[in-house]
């Protein structure tokens, strides 16, 4: 089975209070919040390396590739998942690509996974990513990339299954839980309550330095500058506002020796002036 | 926008869009509901079909499991831009459509256009469901019904796109959290809780007080319990209640704005400097499990 993972570098999303806009640029500025592996696509990679492991397990030659598009600056993002256990990387990262929104990400992707698929002469089986992701969390890009593909896709999925070529996923909707079986290529995006991914070790680290990681630029894709980055996007961005969510911030209980029985006191006047 | 079709899902939000839809474009503009409850494969063939044929301006969505599924797909099929999440959609002075998409947790809403947008090549959008008041709505709309054509034998091509995994079984789950979004009181459980334990006294305080229990991220990560079902914030359950309550949480962007339309905000959190206390209307700098003992055993106070 040869797996093909989206993912993500984000912002720290523990670090989202940090973030601000520039009054003069209007832009947002991310100084000083680390730069992380987005928490879903964490959970697609540990999906793709539990399935990778079963097949080889079952005699299947199989493989994991990960790809993001990405800064430059986001090629360690791309060894941490080396060392999680990923066989390759491909980085994809250009300035053309810059500012895309869903639609021109998802067409620069598909571009890749048509050339990954060409260069090695065989089709990825399936294609694994995060359901949403923690900065954008459109939860639009896995479903645009297999349409783009032409394959199938199925997103919110909590459960997959493999037996032999078939697989068995469980998509979790408002209120049920819904089975889908078939065969054939296909895009999967995950939520992170299907599994908690693994830690890295040293020996992972050891490994990852001797594993393939290829950048492109557009160069190698050759794709029409129009088509791409915020000029092929449909969608444009307008202002930028942070809301003002702050509040008053009265505290409970007067005086330095309160203690928690007062501030349940507090808390209970103030539920029985609100009816409860 | 002339022509404004909305996806009924069989859920309220539908009602909910066509509402919001019809105070921004006014008796001017024509209105559709087209009804699709069958799987996404299907949902999203029916749906490009009619588009193709009513050619609206405007397609708004419920971002349900359904919806989200729907809405991104039929952007790349017809070439179109798709806002996610919306949680407002205005009409700005030079008459262009602005949709307020969430970005960062709820941290920061940026305006986004579709310019290029026109009849057949409609801009899309999703908006979750409890985003837009729900009023009963005497707006007037046109119900093209996709289940009666496929009853009738009007196919589909459901076997297209998509169509090479089939739905094979659907099961009701055990945990709808439908609770949590109309609860009038919340009492929520973050990382400084602690423990399995004192998630349980959460959900016993919610019992005892005939409220709700809801929980953060690091409490679901943490395995104590509670699924994201229970989980508040922009990426699991937006609340509305009277009154929230927080113990032992640290206030991180995605939490904040999930609990920003509650009325009033009470946080217990032994950290003086946690974020939260700047969001909150009422503030205790406790220890989150002495609060919940003392409220577990309010009549010996």
């Amino acid at each position: 089975m040869r797996i093909l993972v989206l993912v993500k570098p984000v912002p720290d999303p523990e670090k989202y209070n940090e973030l601000q806009i520039d009054r003069e640029t209007k832009r947002l500025m991310r100084e000083g919040v680390p730069t992380v592996i987005d928490p879903a696509s964490k959970s697609a990679l540990e999906a793709a390396l539990v399935l990778r492991d079963e097949r080889n397990a079952a005699g299947e030659e199989s493989s994991i590739t990960v790809l993001s598009m990405a800064p430059d600056f986001s090629r360690d993002k791309l060894v941490e998942c080396l060392a999680m256990g990923a066989d390759k990387a491909c980085l994809l990262s250009d300035r053309a690509f810059g500012g895309a929104d869903t639609y021109a990400t998802s067409f620069v992707l598909a571009a890749v996974v048509k050339k990954l698929s060409a260069d090695e002469g065989q089709d990825f089986d399936l294609i694994l990513a995060g359901n949403e992701s923690a900065d954008g969390a459109t939860a639009q890009v896995p479903v645009q990339l297999a349409e783009w593909l032409g394959i199938s896709h199925i997103s919110r999925v909590c459960g997959i299954a493999a037996e032999g070529k078939r697989l068995r996923v469980i998509k979790k909707s408002e209120d049920e839980l819904l089975t889908f079986e078939g065969e054939g290529q296909i895009v999967l995006a995950v939520t992170r309550d299907i599994n908690r991914p693994r830690l890295i070790n040293a020996m992972g680290i050891v490994k990852a330095r001797k594993k393939p990681l290829t950048i492109w630029t557009n160069e190698e894709l050759k794709l029409d500058e129009d088509a791409v980055g915020l000029k092929g996007s449909p969608t444009q961005p307008g202002r930028l506002i942070t809301p003002d969510l702050s509040r008053s911030g009265q505290p409970l209980t007067a005086g330095a020796d309160a203690g928690a029985e007062d501030a349940a006191k507090a808390i209970l006047s103030l539920l029985k002036k609100e009816g409860f | 926008m002339k022509k404004i079709m909305i996806f009924d899902q069989g859920n309220p939000v539908c009602r909910q869009l066509l509402e919001k839809a019809g105070s921004l474009f006014g008796d001017g503009a024509e209105y559709i509901m087209v009804r699709v409850r069958e799987n996404h494969n299907v949902a999203i063939e029916a749906l490009e079909h009619v588009i193709g044929e009513e050619r609206p301006e405007l397609v708004l969505i419920g971002a349900t499991a359904l919806g989200e599924e729907v809405a991104p797909a039929l952007g790349v099929r017809l070439g179109t831009g798709a806002a996610a999440h919306c949680v407002d959609i205005k009409i700005c002075e030079d008459g262009k459509t602005a949709f307020m998409v969430p970005a960062f947790g709820g941290k920061v809403i940026g305006e986004i256009f579709i310019p290029d947008a026109g009849p057949g090549r409609p801009a899309i959008a999703t908006v979750k469901p409890g985003t837009f008041e729900e009023r009963e709505s005497k707006r007037k709309c046109r119900i093209i019904d996709i289940d009666h054509e496929i009853t009738k034998g009007m196919n589909f091509p459901a076997a297209g796109r998509g169509g090479s995994f089939s739905l094979t079984g659907r099961e009701r789950r055990k945990h709808s959290a439908g609770d949590l979004s109309k609860a009038q009181l919340i009492f929520c459980g973050g990382y400084g809780t602690g423990s399995r334990e004192n998630w349980q006294k959460i959900e016993k305080l919610a019992e005892k007080f005939g409220g709700a229990a809801g929980c953060t991220r690091p409490v679901v990560d943490m395995g104590w319990g509670p699924d994201e079902d229970s989980m508040i914030g922009t990426s699991g359950r937006t609340v509305k209640p009277k009154v929230y309550i927080g113990f032992g949480i640290s206030g991180a962007a995605h939490h904040i704005c999930g609990i920003k339309d509650a009325d009033i905000i009470i946080s217990i959190n032994n950290d003086k400097n946690a974020e939260v206390f700047a969001a909150s209307d009422y503030t205790g700098v406790f220890d989150a499990e002495a609060v919940i003992d003392a409220l577990l055993g309010e009549e010996n106070i």
